[in-house]
């Protein structure tokens, strides 16, 4: 009679009655290259450092094919951020910076690596990441890299280039933006070549931009395998799997490893392999990931629910290029770079939203509100709106922080998960209390 | 046919039993520091106040305690089992504003009173039964009384802090500064329903609008929310206990489902 082992009522007892329960997949066999891969691109980090290479601190969202063009090491503090939640030390981090008066408010990825590089303290080699040489800002994700990125150059007295990239409320982006973009390209890559005295090859440069095209279309083919059902992946695979498509876009090592999970999620898809075999909802997820309590993903996946698209690591399905586009590299960067995810118009983000819900045939949208991703949680509402009356699916909304664990109520926000999906059950079977209605009719109006 | 709902809250733990005239016993009591005790007692005295003697009733437990609950049941969260109850109530429902000890909602319903959507207050319990609570101690009052001592008040004082500890120290400075109580009472109550107002916006009010939880005794909340609303609010009769009526409702249809 108690299903308390189980959880959640209905969904269980219906899932009871369906062929028996099937093996949930267990972690993806390219995980072991990943960590391979990404512990080889640190190390390259940590001696790039040690013999003298140059190395630069960049955003996210800037353009990095250039760099690699010219043999200059990228680092990324936000992915650094992301590694300081996964490994659950943010808050050691961030306590730091808290210490030295950033306010709590702050985005945290940037108290984390603030307070890293502040006390030289961190969990990949037992300090923190290495000087930058120079570092490269680009507005295109936020406002916050700014001044967070001028905190880093002070700290450290080393350049700092601000590349500019105006607001895009509708597409496709203006030919006057466009030609500004170009024009902070072209300084951004006069500035790297003045301070590491290294020249930019623009045939190497294509080079690297067909590399990055060919992870793109391989992010794409990953993503795609994701609308068979079951799913063959779900958001917690993706989100670890993001990584090499960040920071080592553009390497023929990146190309090689999304070749391999592309392999595997085609497999998995082609015998029906996923983490959810009993498939019951097919969810989306927008923005970051939590990447301190993953065990949330995993609440879903026992009650049958699978996260099939997410728009964070869809975002990164953008960055590819045509081989029109070499003929004028500088300008098809320029486009690529002004049209990400964070920079365009809450009606754009909306239109590719309701299109990875159609496309993955989503039963719901979840939305993580971030506490330290403003830019990203601040069409949110908007965003639900459009999803419930364009698409008339139910949304959810899950307040947490990317990496903070001391911003999230577990126990509230599992009462929300479980009435979220109670919703989408009383979707499927589409009935009603409609037996006892009204039998209790009474009581007073005021 | 009997069914049981109980539904332990963080303040409160409410049980019911429904038969086929409606509810035939009710119980609140405290829950305490051990919610699963509770939670048993509840179930056991509301059985008793039956007259019935059967574990074997068809339950259904909700609430923050739902999963510990120390008898056999089945789990349904308190929003689904407020919009049932609210739903058993007054089929029209459109919209339900519940108000417990620490969670504060809005609940869109739909056709047979499903759930379309929802949206609770976020970390924080100021809002609140608790936060009224804690008001009352703090200017001495009975917490039944605050309805009937706000009533007359024709301007409120206005409490700008939601924070329930930093408005504590408020309502504080405002009595040292000789503001009558019940112009505080009242500026409390206008607080608590702009708040609860915000969820409301995020879900879409729709009428007809239900007012439970243990807040909705509370007759100046309820007035601030109809004023705010624009229309009639509606209070089941005892607006505490909807959650565990709404989860004995739902143990009832699938009882009936399943035959």
């Amino acid at each position: 009679m108690s299903d308390k082992t189980t959880g959640t009522s209905g969904a269980t007892e219906l899932r009871a009655a369906e062929p028996g329960p099937v093996k949930p997949a267990g972690r993806l066999k390219a995980d072991a290259d990943l960590k391979q891969l990404m512990g080889k691109y640190y190390n390259g980090v940590f001696w790039a450092h040690r013999l003298h290479r140059p190395i630069a601190w960049i955003t996210s969202g800037a353009p990095v094919e250039p760099l690699y063009a010219m043999g200059i090491t990228p680092v990324y503090p936000e992915n650094y951020g992301a590694i300081l939640g996964s490994r659950k030390c943010a808050v050691e981090y961030c306590e730091i910076a808290e210490g030295a008066g950033y306010s709590r408010d702050l985005c945290s990825y940037a108290r984390g690596s603030i307070g890293s590089m502040m006390a030289d303290r961190g969990p990949l080699n037992g300090r923190g990441l290495p000087a930058p040489d120079v570092l490269i800002c680009a507005k295109n994700i936020c406002n916050v890299v700014v001044k967070w990125w001028e905190v880093m150059a002070r700290h450290y007295n080393k350049p700092l280039f601000i590349l500019d990239t105006p607001y895009v409320p509708e597409e496709p982006v203006k030919p006057h933006q466009l030609e500004f973009v170009r024009g902070q390209l072209e300084e951004m890559i006069a500035f790297l070549e003045k301070h590491t005295k290294r020249r930019l090859s623009r045939s190497r440069l294509v080079r690297v931009l067909e590399n990055s095209t060919k992870t793109v279309a391989l992010w794409e083919e990953v993503q795609r395998y994701r609308q068979a059902s079951p799913s063959p992946s779900s958001a917690l695979d993706m989100f670890t799997n993001m990584a090499p498509i960040v920071a080592i876009r553009g390497t023929d090592a990146c190309v090689k490893y999304y070749r391999k999970l592309a392999d595997e999620l085609k497999e998995r898809a082609a015998h029906g392999v996923g983490p959810v075999p009993n498939e019951r909802y097919r969810l989306v997820w927008d923005n970051i990931a939590i990447w301190h309590n993953f065990r949330l993903m995993k609440y879903f996946h026992e009650r049958g629910a699978v996260f099939v698209g997410e728009t964070y690591t869809n975002a990164w399905g953008e960055y590819s290029f045509s081989p029109e586009d070499y003929k004028d590299p500088i300008m098809a960067m320029a486009r690529q770079y002004s049209g990400v995810l964070l920079n365009v118009g809450p009606e754009v983000r909306l239109g590719r939203l309701l299109k990875m819900a159609r496309d993955y045939r989503a039963d719901g949208v979840v939305f993580h509100s971030n506490r330290s991703c403003k830019t990203y949680s601040l069409s949110q509402y908007f965003l639900a709106r459009g999803v419930q009356e364009q698409l008339g699916l139910p949304t959810l909304f899950i307040e947490a922080d990317m990496t903070d664990p001391r911003a999230y109520a577990d126990a509230a926000t599992k009462t929300r998960v479980d009435a979220f999906l109670e919703i989408l059950e009383g979707r499927k079977e589409a009935g009603g209390v409609g037996a006892t209605a009204g039998a209790g009719a009474g009581g007073r109006t005021c | 046919m009997l069914t049981v709902g109980v539904d332990i809250g963080s303040i409160t733990t409410k049980a019911a039993v429904l038969g086929d005239d409606g509810v035939v016993a009710s119980v609140i009591i405290p829950s305490g520091s051990r919610p699963a005790e509770a939670a048993r007692e509840a179930h056991d005295e509301v059985l008793r106040r039956a007259q019935v003697n059967d574990e074997a009733l068809p339950t259904i437990a909700t609430g923050y305690g739902r999963v510990t609950a120390p008898f056999p049941h089945t789990t349904v969260t308190e929003i689904t089992c407020h919009a049932a109850g609210a739903h058993w109530s007054f089929p029209q429902v459109g919209l339900v504003v519940d108000i417990g000890g620490q969670d504060s909602k809005a609940i869109r319903v739909g056709p047979g009173g499903t759930v379309l959507d929802f949206a609770m207050n976020d970390k924080c319990a100021a809002g609140t039964g608790r936060f009224l609570e804690v008001m009352a101690r703090a200017l001495g009052v009975e917490l039944g009384q605050m309805g009937a001592l706000a009533a007359g008040v024709a301007e409120p004082t206005r409490i700008s802090n939601l924070c329930t500890v930093f408005a504590e120290s408020e309502v504080i400075s405002y009595l040292a500064r000789g503001t009558s109580k019940e112009e505080i009472i009242a500026g409390l109550h206008r607080s608590i329903a702009n708040r609860v107002f915000g969820l409301v916006s995020r879900v879409g009010p729709r009428p007809e609008y239900v007012f439970t939880g243990g807040v909705a005794r509370n007759s100046g909340v309820a007035a601030e929310l109809k004023r705010l609303l624009g229309g009639p609010v509606r209070i089941p009769p005892d607006p505490q206990i909807v959650g565990a009526v709404g989860a004995a409702v739902i143990a009832r249809r699938r009882t009936f489902d399943a035959k």
